[in-house]
């Protein structure tokens, strides 16, 4: 009964682009960084799948090293905060109420600012870089997930299952782990992958505006911005960039919704 | 011995819930307690389980289960008698399992827990458990998620776990809110089977089921106990408005076909 009416491929698929996307990077055909003036502006070919650029780069090298980069930094981000988060929720979550005050308090006015101000505040103290870009995402990610799962957890904690399974004489720790979490997992991994997407955007959008992620590192935002000056003549140069940002948020969020769709099976 | 002595709770404003309540049950012996919706019945439970909510404080009195004081317990230690001292059967019984976790697993874990049983014999009671409360195809609802059952075989899923867990003390909240009429008559039987083993304290709205199973019932008003003594004395004498009220309740369908009214 659990499986009517569900497509595996829902999930199958866009986990695969996203996979395809990330570590594509092993299978490309050219360096990403060979420059060859000789070869400027080609058309798709055997040897370069979707052309070269304007300093003779292979197009979908740099488009596979950037998805590297740009994915990396999203989904490392993520499994830190995951799992951070995780712990960390249901830890504060069942803290008794009139205890936490200061806590929540904390809570509340650090994630009151969005997540972009982070970035910028990180960005300026520590200069651009993959490594200020990936503790930015994860402190402005990570408490926003604390928050979720801390109320999420005080809401499962006065249910009826939960007393009930008390009443039965389980431990606290027992509780937690086999009721509590994977009855908030579910939103958790929602809201990350939610996040996810908006990151890609965050994350490209800084490096086409220039605070990018350093020199010579490639990334999607990066290879927009610098093929503006021949969108009109060679507009594949952006066009392939743009599609892959737009097939990975695009992946991300269908995760989400069948993220979604799978706990209401259960409800 | 499970004695209730002196309790009080109060909200975490300042409201009180329950006052004063006292009172003993005995192996041996099978307790109604009935009265008003948000008069503390369920409350009274809740606080002698130790799952009162964060909000709710037991200000005074003790609670001794076989001489053991459960309100100077910690909640560990009190979590340990529960399942095999004291036993719960919650009110809710759409809400009382874990919606992501099959009820197999769910019956057979509290019994491995509880009772230090091997998985496989750990199966096979809960089996038996589930025939005696009359749901005879087991393995359709140990296969089965919560939500894809009905509160009445839920409810008896709940029973029987308790069953066979086999509590002291078994504390019943409307363990038949549920059932259809059958298994109804089904679970008081059962209930009234386990009595020689266990004391059983029942919060209940059934007149029928409180007049054959309680020897005596105590009625709750605005957190205090009112009344107290045999259904059949409760029936024919009430004292305070609501009992009076549920009283005449019960006799209205046994009157005549039609009603005297005044002119």
């Amino acid at each position: 009964m659990k499986d009517v009416g569900r497509n595996p491929l829902g999930t199958v698929l866009p986990a695969a682009i996203i996979l395809i996307c990330m570590m594509g990077f092993l299978f490309s055909p050219n360096d990403p960084f060979h420059v060859d003036m000789s070869m400027r502006f080609l058309p798709p070919t055997m040897q370069f799948p979707f052309g070269t650029d304007h300093m003779g780069r292979c197009i979908l090298s740099r488009i596979l090293e950037g998805g590297k980069i740009t994915l990396g930094i999203v989904l490392i981000g993520a499994s830190i905060v995951f799992v951070l988060g995780m712990i960390m929720g249901i830890l504060f979550g069942q803290i008794k109420s009139g205890k936490g005050f200061l806590l929540d308090s904390v809570l509340n006015a650090v994630t009151a600012l969005p997540p972009i101000a982070y970035l910028i505040v990180f960005i300026g103290a520590w200069g651009n870089g993959v490594f200020t870009m990936i503790f930015a995402v994860t402190i402005s990610l990570l408490l926003r997930l604390i928050k979720l799962v801390k109320s999420e957890t005080e809401i499962e904690l006065t249910k009826a299952y939960v007393l009930s399974a008390v009443a039965a004489g389980v431990s606290k720790p027992k509780l937690l782990l086999f009721h509590v979490a994977p009855n908030v997992t579910q939103d958790a991994l929602h809201y990350i992958c939610l996040s996810c997407a908006d990151l890609i955007m965050v994350i490209t959008g800084f490096s086409f505006i220039g605070l990018g992620l350093g020199d010579n590192v490639i990334d999607w935002g990066m290879m927009v911005s610098e093929s503006r000056n021949f969108v009109l003549t060679y507009p594949g140069i952006m066009i392939y960039p743009v599609a892959f940002i737009l097939l990975s948020t695009f992946s991300l969020n269908l995760l989400a919704r069948e993220i979604e769709k799978r706990g209401e099976i259960h409800a | 011995m499970l004695e209730v002595q002196n309790v009080s709770v109060f909200t975490g404003n300042g409201l009180p819930l329950l006052r004063n309540i006292t009172f003993s049950l005995g192996p041996g012996e099978i307790l109604g307690l009935t009265g008003e919706s948000g008069s503390g019945k369920t409350t009274l439970i809740k606080s002698i389980m130790g799952i009162l909510p964060k909000s709710c404080r037991l200000v005074s009195g003790k609670i001794l289960a076989n001489n053991i004081d459960l309100t100077a317990l910690t909640s560990g230690e009190h979590r340990k008698l529960c399942g095999t001292h004291l036993g719960f059967v919650p009110q809710s019984p759409m809400t009382a399992f874990d919606s992501r976790i099959r009820l197999g697993t769910q019956i057979t874990e509290t019994l491995r827990l509880r009772l230090g049983l091997s998985p496989t014999t750990a199966t096979e009671l809960a089996r038996q458990q589930l025939f005696a409360v009359n749901l005879s195809d087991s393995t359709r609802i140990m296969e089965s998620y919560p939500s894809q059952l009905s509160g009445g075989m839920l409810q008896r899923v709940a029973i029987a776990i308790l069953m066979a867990l086999q509590p002291s003390y078994i504390l019943a909240d409307e363990p038949t809110s549920a059932l259809d009429t059958v298994n109804r008559d089904l679970l008081l039987n059962l209930l009234q089977n386990q009595v020689s083993r266990s004391g059983i304290l029942m919060i209940s709205h059934d007149i029928a089921a409180l007049k054959a199973l309680c020897k005596t019932v105590m009625v709750m008003e605005n957190g205090a106990i009112t009344e107290k003594g045999s259904m059949e004395q409760l029936l024919l004498s009430p004292c305070r408005k609501w009992t009076k009220e549920f009283a005449a309740a019960y006799r209205l369908p046994e009157k005549e076909d039609w009603l005297w009214t005044e002119y």
